[in-house]
């Protein structure tokens, strides 16, 4: 009766499973300190668990709310217009990844044609733009650069400079429009009430506005009609008319008007003169460059991945001087203190964790050992009836770990009554604590495996 | 040819306090068929010298030979999977199996069919006046007596040709004992089991083929049966 078919190992570790089995069953009521440890330190386990998976929401859910604004500065950080600022730049920011909307303002001096006097210009004598007398061309174009009013090409006329500090932007649209129009290649405008008073214009009017932009070496003067679809509380010094930032960057839709186009050549002879342009031509101003940026940013969890970027590409802190010589500044320090605070309320949860993982691999060593200590004399009558030191092993091993399962599905289904479906990382935390409780019972069994087999047999004879 | 043999057999227990030299030189030969008891005062040696009749242990010096083969060079787990049995005087039965399961371990430690160990475990049993009844009941329930005759039909569910037994009866009365050394020595020979008690029972030693005395950790005579009064006489 010699066990030599193939099957034999197979039923010979099938029946150290079922040992154990009829053991755990047969054991008393002793064993059941296992599950009943095993439910609480599991059930402590999954509760840290849910805490920390509800805050890894709470941080997901912070990231993705978050409204963390970023704009370029003057090296002091205190201005955040005036700036010249390459659209490549922009663009190039814009390409990482990092930057969900770009606000953008530019701003060209204009001059209100046929309108009064007073507020617009002081070389506005009614009809259009003339170089007075006397005044050599350089001179004019500063004059004009100080003093016509300006009109602020926005992307988004809440983000415009003037604004930019102020969080009430009081603003009336026409029927029919809202904040969007600025992000639509319209030609619209936006004046400030006082303008308009002043003007006597009224929403939906349309204007004509004459817009410089003055260089150096050259000028380009760009007739232009516009709607006035807004008005809005002035909160800066002057007066700013604001138009879609696409008007800006786009070929204006030129007035062919003869008498204008031909005036103003005759007038600013010497300059380029933007005259009779088709309606769809691609007009790029090559001296083109934003007065102010301002970004909104995404993909806020890797922050630190842009910051790095901009350093890389020669941004510096305020204060610093990079080899860039531009600043940006990255409002993120209240998602910062959120994230922080989060965190923080994690990695407790964590270190509570390491506590109880711990604590498993102890109390699987301790009660493991109670429970196997007294059966000492059994292991080493398997021993000494051939049955090898793993099979020992599994035997006793065995017994404690689906003990100390039981107590986990218990712990499992209590959480999933209480708390729905379970997190992943509750899950993995179920197995973490399995794994720390069957090392400490694991450490437990090998140890009484190791007992000198010869002397348990023959002691009390 | 001997089933089981000792050459030049010693072993020594170390430790941090002391030497002892539990078996000295000890040579002898084990013969199936036989029942051999070896007695001695306590601390001669004997339980030191079945430990390695058991393969519980290496000699340290000299071998034992199973079938002619030192049991250094063997599996000793194997070896005593199928070869020797142990029945000790006492807590031989695993508490939380029932008689029968009992019985059937060394079959399925040994990947036997359930079915198969079964019937050998049920026949084991009868042969040692167990009753169907009693196989069901878990080992407390049984007297000494009882469970030492399980214990011995454990022995033969092994299949392994030698039992070595030390001092199975140490704790049973007059009645259990005779019964106990009847059953090993019919076993013996009328199935041709070598069988090896220890015992410092001069009334099994009485009924033994050969009697193995130990001193001291040596072997000092050997006597068969027809000096048994001999034997007597001595002590
Ligand atoms: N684990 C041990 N460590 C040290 N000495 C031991 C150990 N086991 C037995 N001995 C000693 O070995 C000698 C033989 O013991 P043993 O074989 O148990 O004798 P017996 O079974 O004949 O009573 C004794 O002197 C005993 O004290
Ligand atoms: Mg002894």
């Amino acid at each position: 009766m010699r066990a030599k078919s193939s099957t034999a190992p197979f039923r010979r570790w099938g029946f150290i499973l079922a040992s154990a089995l009829v053991s755990i069953r047969r054991g008393g009521v002793k064993n059941l300190i296992v599950p009943l440890t095993s439910f609480v330190l599991a059930l402590f386990i999954g509760l840290f668990g849910h805490q920390i998976a509800t805050s890894e929401d709470e941080l997901d859910v912070l990231y993705e709310n978050s409204e963390v604004l970023a704009y370029f500065t003057s090296g002091s950080g205190k201005h955040v217009d005036d700036l010249i600022i390459d659209p490549n730049t922009v663009n190039s920011i814009a390409e990482t990844g990092f930057v969900g909307e770009t606000y953008t303002t530019a701003i060209r001096n204009t001059h209100i044609i046929g309108a009064p006097t007073s507020i617009i210009s002081i070389y506005d004598n009614g009809e259009y733009l003339s170089i007075p007398p006397g005044f050599a061309k350089e001179t004019f174009f500063e004059n004009a650069r100080r003093h016509l009013s300006k009109v602020c090409f926005v992307s988004d006329i809440k983000h415009a400079p003037e604004f930019f500090f102020e969080n009430a932007l009081a603003i009336e649209y026409l029927d029919g429009y809202d904040a969007s129009v600025f992000g639509r290649n319209e030609s619209v405008c936006a004046l400030s009430e006082g303008m308009m008073d002043a003007l006597g214009y009224e929403l939906g009017d349309s204007i004509r506005l004459a817009v410089f932009t003055s260089t150096l070496s050259d000028a380009i003067i760009l007739y232009k009609d516009v709607t006035i679809v807004a008005q809005f509380t002035r909160v800066g010094s002057s007066h700013l008319i604001y138009m879609p930032a696409e008007q800006a960057n786009k070929g204006y839709i030129l007035n062919t008007d003869r008498q204008y186009s031909n005036a103003s050549q005759s007038y600013y002879d010497g300059y380029e003169i933007v005259d009779g342009l088709v309606y769809d031509y691609e007009y790029v101003d090559p001296y083109f460059a934003y007065d102010a940026v301002s970004m909104r940013l995404t993909n806020l969890k890797d922050l630190a991945e842009f910051k790095e970027y901009l350093i890389d590409s020669g941004y510096s802190p305020i204060g610093n001087r990079g080899s860039a010589r531009k600043w940006i500044v990255i409002e993120d320090t209240l998602l910062n203190d959120s994230v922080m605070s989060i965190n923080r309320h994690i990695s407790y949860m964590q270190i509570l964790f390491i506590a109880v993982y711990a604590l498993a691999i102890g109390i699987g060593f301790v009660l493991s050992s109670l429970l196997t200590k007294m059966r000492r004399r059994e292991l080493a009558l398997m021993r000494s009836m051939g049955a090898g030191r793993f099979k020992t092993f599994a035997a006793f091993f065995i017994e404690q770990a689906l003990l100390c399962v039981t107590g986990c599905v218990m712990a499992v289904l209590v959480l999933r009554i209480w708390n729905g479906s379970l997190a992943p990382l509750q899950w993995y935390s179920f197995i973490g604590y399995i794994g720390c409780y069957w090392l400490g019972a694991a450490v437990s069994v090998m140890l009484m495996n190791k007992v000198n087999i010869i002397e348990i047999l023959t002691a009390g004879e | 040819m001997s089933i089981l043999s000792m050459e030049n057999v010693s072993y020594t227990y170390r430790n941090r306090y002391q030497t002892v030299n539990a078996v000295c030189n000890v040579s002898y030969e084990f013969e199936l068929g036989h029942v051999y008891a070896v007695v001695g005062k306590s601390g001669s040696g004997k339980t030191t010298m079945l430990s390695m009749l058991a393969g519980l242990d290496l000699p340290t010096e000299g071998r034992v030979l199973f079938d002619g083969k030192p049991t250094s060079t063997l599996n000793r787990d194997r070896y005593r999977r199928e070869n020797v049995a142990v029945i000790y005087q006492s807590f031989n039965l695993f508490p939380l199996m029932t008689v029968k399961e009992n019985v059937m371990y060394p079959s399925r430690l040994r990947g036997i069919r359930k079915k198969d160990a079964l019937r050998c475990a049920s026949e084991k049993l009868e042969l040692v006046g167990i009753s169907e009844q009693q196989s069901k009941r878990l080992p407390f329930m049984l007297s000494g007596g009882e469970q030492q005759r399980v214990a011995i039909a454990r022995a033969l569910a092994s299949e392994s040709q030698v039992i070595l037994a030390d001092e199975p009866t140490g704790n049973l009365d007059v009645e259990n004992t005779k019964n106990i050394v009847g059953i090993l020595s019919d076993l013996s020979h009328d199935m041709g089991y070598c069988v090896v008690i220890v015992t410092h029972d001069l009334s099994i030693a009485e009924r033994a083929d050969v009697v193995v005395r130990m001193v001291d950790g040596r072997i000092t005579e050997d006597q068969s049966p027809h000096d048994n009064a001999l034997l007597h006489c001595r002590s």
